[in-house]
C-alpha cells in the first residue's frame, strides 16, 4: 500500500495512535506531535522510491536460524525482591486499583 | 606507585594488580575518587557504587591466598545503566526505572565479575537509550570532557566521557543505532559494536531487540578487545547470541598482511566536515603508504537507511516498552481511578518527550492500515541493504569511514528539532540493521581540538580482522598527547 502526496498527521490520528500506546497527552504535546510526525514521516515517504518487490522481510540479522533450548525448571528464589519492587503490595500480593469500575 | 594509572592500558593494570605491583584496593580508590571528584562536573555517573572498595579488597584477598585470578582482576568498569547489576537500582535514564532494584544481573555483568573485574557504578544515558546526545537523560545532560559545553554523544554518553575522563579506564555501552560508536567518536576514545547476536543481551532493558547490541568502550583498542573477549559468546538465557568461535582479540594483529580496504562514495560526501575529511585524509595516506589496498564501492541504500532505521527501531521500541504499565515495577501516578488510568498516567507522567515521540512513531508505523507501507517496507529494505554490505565484502577485508559528519555538536543545539537529531545517525546506523560489527577509533583532533574517530566495519561476526586493523588504525593518530580540558 503506497500513500500518495504529503503525509498529514492531524490531531485526530494523533489522540488515535496516542490511545493505541497507551499515552496521554497534553493538548502540547498533541500540537507538538501533530507537526512532528508530519516533518518525519514525510521524510520516511522516500522509501516509497526503492523496488523491494523481490525481497523477503529481515526481521532479524541473526545469520542462524533461532535455536530452542529444553524447557527446563531453574528456582529463582528472590520472590520477596519482585514484591519489593512493586509499586503498590499486599502481604506477597501485588495490589492494583479496581478492575472493573 | 610504579604505574600511571591515568593512562595505563587496562592488561597493565591487571598485571600489576596480579605481580602485587600495586593492590586492587589502590586501583579502585584511585579511580573512585577521580568519579567522585569529576560527577558533579560531567553527570557522567548516574549512580557510584561506594561500597565498590569491598570488591577490590576480595581481589587482593585473592592475591594474598595466591588464587586463580580471571582476566579482569581488580579492573575498575563503568557499566551502562541500561544493564542489571544484582541488587542495584537499573534506571535506563528514566523516571519510570527510577526506583527499579534488579533482583537478578545481566549475563555481560556476571562475566565481568567472574572474570574479577570491579563495578564502579552506573553511567549515565538518554532515557532508554533513545538519543544521540545524552540530552534526553531523566537525571540531567552529560557533558563531554573535551570540552562541557558539548554534547558527548548517546546513547552511551555516559559510559564515554567517563572514560575519556578516565574517571574508569573502561566501560559497557549498548549500541541499537550508533550508541557505542558515536560518544565514543565524540570523546576521543574506542568502542566496539560486536556483530548481532555475539553478546547477550540478557538483563539489558530492552529499546530495539533486532538492533541492540551490548559493547566495550575504553581508551586503548587493546583494552576493548579484552573486555569483549570476556562478554562474547551463547548464553542460554538469549536466543539470539551465538555459539561461534571467540577469539583472543586483544592478542589479535594485522602483522605484515596487507588488507583491501573499502571506502564507500555514500560516507564521503558534501556533508562531511574539513577536519573530519582532513584527519581520514591524512590515516588514509599513512595505511597507503604501508602498503593497503584502497578501493572506492558503493552502498546506494545508504540514504534510506535512516528512514528504514528509525521505522524498525521505534516499532520494536512501542512493543518492548508496553512492559511498563505502572503494576510490577517501575513508576505508577497517584492519579489513578481504574486500570485503564493506571496505564495511561504512570507512562504519560514518566516518559520523557523523546521515548513517547518513538512510541508514537512506532504504533503508528506498526496500526492497522499502515503496517504494509512502513514496517513491512522497512523490513525488505533492510533484507537489501544488508545484501549491499554483502557484495561489498566479496572483495573487501574491512569498510573504513568517518562516523559521524563533524565533531561533537553543543549542547542544546540539536534538541529541538527531532528529525534533524535523527539524521545525525546516517553512518551508524546501516550496520545495526545488516548485523555487522563496527567500531569507532581515534585518529585525532579539529582545529579546535576536538576529538575525530574513524569508524571501522568488518563481515558478520569477523571481529579478529576488525580489531587487528583498529589496532593498526589506532597507530596512525595524530597529535599524540592531546588530554581533555578536564585533565
Amino acid at each position: 500500500m503506497v500513500h500518495q502526496g504529503t503525509i498529514m498527521i492531524d490531531l485526530k490520528t494523533v489522540q488515535h495512535i496516542a490511545n493505541l500506546a497507551k499515552l496521554e497527552l497534553s493538548d502540547e504535546e498533541a500540537s507538538a506531535f501533530s507537526d512532528q510526525l508530519t516533518d518525519i514521516l514525510g521524510h520516511f515517504k522516500k522509501l516509497e522510491e526503492v523496488d523491494t518487490s523481490s525481497e523477503e522481510c529481515l526481521y532479524t540479522p541473526n545469520p542462524i536460524a533461532q535455536r530452542l533450548r529444553e524447557d527446563e525448571v531453574v528456582e529463582f528464589n528472590e520472590r520477596q525482591k519482585i514484591i519489593d519492587n512493586a509499586p503498590e503490595s499486599s502481604g506477597q500480593l501485588i495490589k492494583v486499583p479496581p478492575v472493573v469500575s | 606507585m610504579s604505574i600511571s594509572l591515568i593512562n595505563a592500558k587496562a592488561s597493565e593494570i591487571v598485571e600489576a594488580i596480579k605481580s602485587k605491583k600495586i593492590s586492587a584496593l589502590e586501583v579502585t580508590e584511585f579511580f573512585l575518587k577521580r568519579a567522585n571528584e569529576l560527577n558533579p562536573q560531567l553527570n557522567a555517573f548516574i549512580s557510584i557504587d561506594q561500597s565498590c572498595i569491598e570488591q577490590a579488597k576480595k581481589i587482593d584477598m585473592k592475591v594474598s591466598k595466591s588464587e586463580p585470578l580471571g582476566k579482569l582482576a581488580g579492573l575498575p568498569i563503568g557499566v551502562k545503566d541500561l544493564l542489571c547489576v544484582k541488587d542495584q537500582v537499573t534506571t535506563a535514564a528514566s523516571k519510570m526505572l527510577a526506583n527499579f532494584k534488579s533482583p537478578y544481573s545481566s549475563t555481560v555483568v556476571e562475566r565481568l565479575v567472574a572474570e574479577d573485574a570491579v563495578i564502579l557504578g552506573k553511567t549515565n544515558l538518554d532515557e532508554f537509550a533513545m538519543g544521540s546526545s545524552n540530552e534526553t537523560s531523566y537525571f540531567g545532560v552529560v557533558k563531554n570532557p573535551w570540552n562541557v559545553e558539548f554534547v558527548p554523544g548517546g546513547s552511551s554518553g555516559g559510559s564515554a566521557s567517563a572514560v575519556a575522563a578516565r574517571m574508569c579506564p573502561v566501560a559497557i555501552g549498548t549500541d541499537t543505532g550508533g550508541s557505542i560508536r558515536q560518544p565514543a567518536n565524540f570523546c576521543g576514545i574506542v568502542g566496539i559494536k560486536p556483530s548481532y547476536g555475539r553478546v547477550s543481551r540478557y538483563g539489558v532493558v530492552a529499546f530495539a531487540s533486532s538492533l541492540d547490541q551490548v559493547g566495550p568502550m575504553a581508551t586503548y583498542v587493546e583494552d576493548c578487545a579484552l573486555v569483549l573477549e570476556v562478554i562474547s559468546g551463547e548464553d542460554k538465557m538469549d536466543s539470539t547470541s551465538l555459539g561461534l568461535e571467540v577469539a583472543e582479540y586483544s592478542k589479535e594483529s594485522l602483522g605484515d598482511k596487507k588488507i583491501n580496504i573499502a571506502l564507500p562514495k555514500q560516507y564521503f560526501g558534501d556533508a562531511l566536515s574539513e577536519d573530519v575529511k582532513q584527519n581520514l585524509q591524512t590515516v588514509i595516506e599513512k595505511l597507503r603508504a604501508d602498503g593497503h589496498k584502497f578501493n572506492e564501492v558503493d552502498l546506494p541504500l545508504t540514504e534510506y537507511a535512516i528512514s528504514t532505521y528509525y521505522l524498525i527501531a521505534c516499532s520494536e521500541a512501542s512493543s518492548n516498552l508496553a512492559r511498563y504499565d505502572g503494576v510490577r515495577y517501575g513508576y505508577r501516578s497517584d492519579e489513578v481511578s481504574n486500570l485503564e488510568s493506571l496505564y495511561l498516567k504512570s507512562r504519560s507522567e514518566s516518559f520523557g518527550p523523546e521515548v513517547k515521540r518513538r512510541l508514537m512513531l512506532g504504533t503508528y508505523a506498526l496500526s492497522s492500515g499502515y503496517y504494509d507501507a512502513y514496517f513491512e517496507k522497512a523490513c525488505k529494505l533492510r533484507a537489501k541493504l544488508k545484501k549491499e554490505f554483502e557484495k561489498v565484502f566479496e572483495s573487501n577485508d574491512v569498510i573504513l569511514s568517518p562516523v559521524t559528519t563533524d565533531t561533537a555538536f553543543k549542547i542544546g543545539e540539536r534538541i529541538s528539532d527531532p528529525l534533524q537529531m535523527y539524521l545525525n545517525d546516517i553512518l551508524t546506523i546501516s550496520t545495526n540493521l545488516a548485523g555487522l560489527p563496527a567500531m569507532s577509533v581515534p585518529i585525532g583532533y579539529s582545529k579546535l581540538k576536538m576529538p575525530i574517530g574513524a569508524q571501522v566495519i568488518a563481515r558478520s561476526f569477523d571481529e579478529k580482522q576488525m580489531i587487528a586493523f583498529a589496532k593498526l588504525l589506532e597507530s596512525k593518530k595524530s597529535q599524540n598527547g592531546e588530554q581533555p580540558d578536564v585533565f
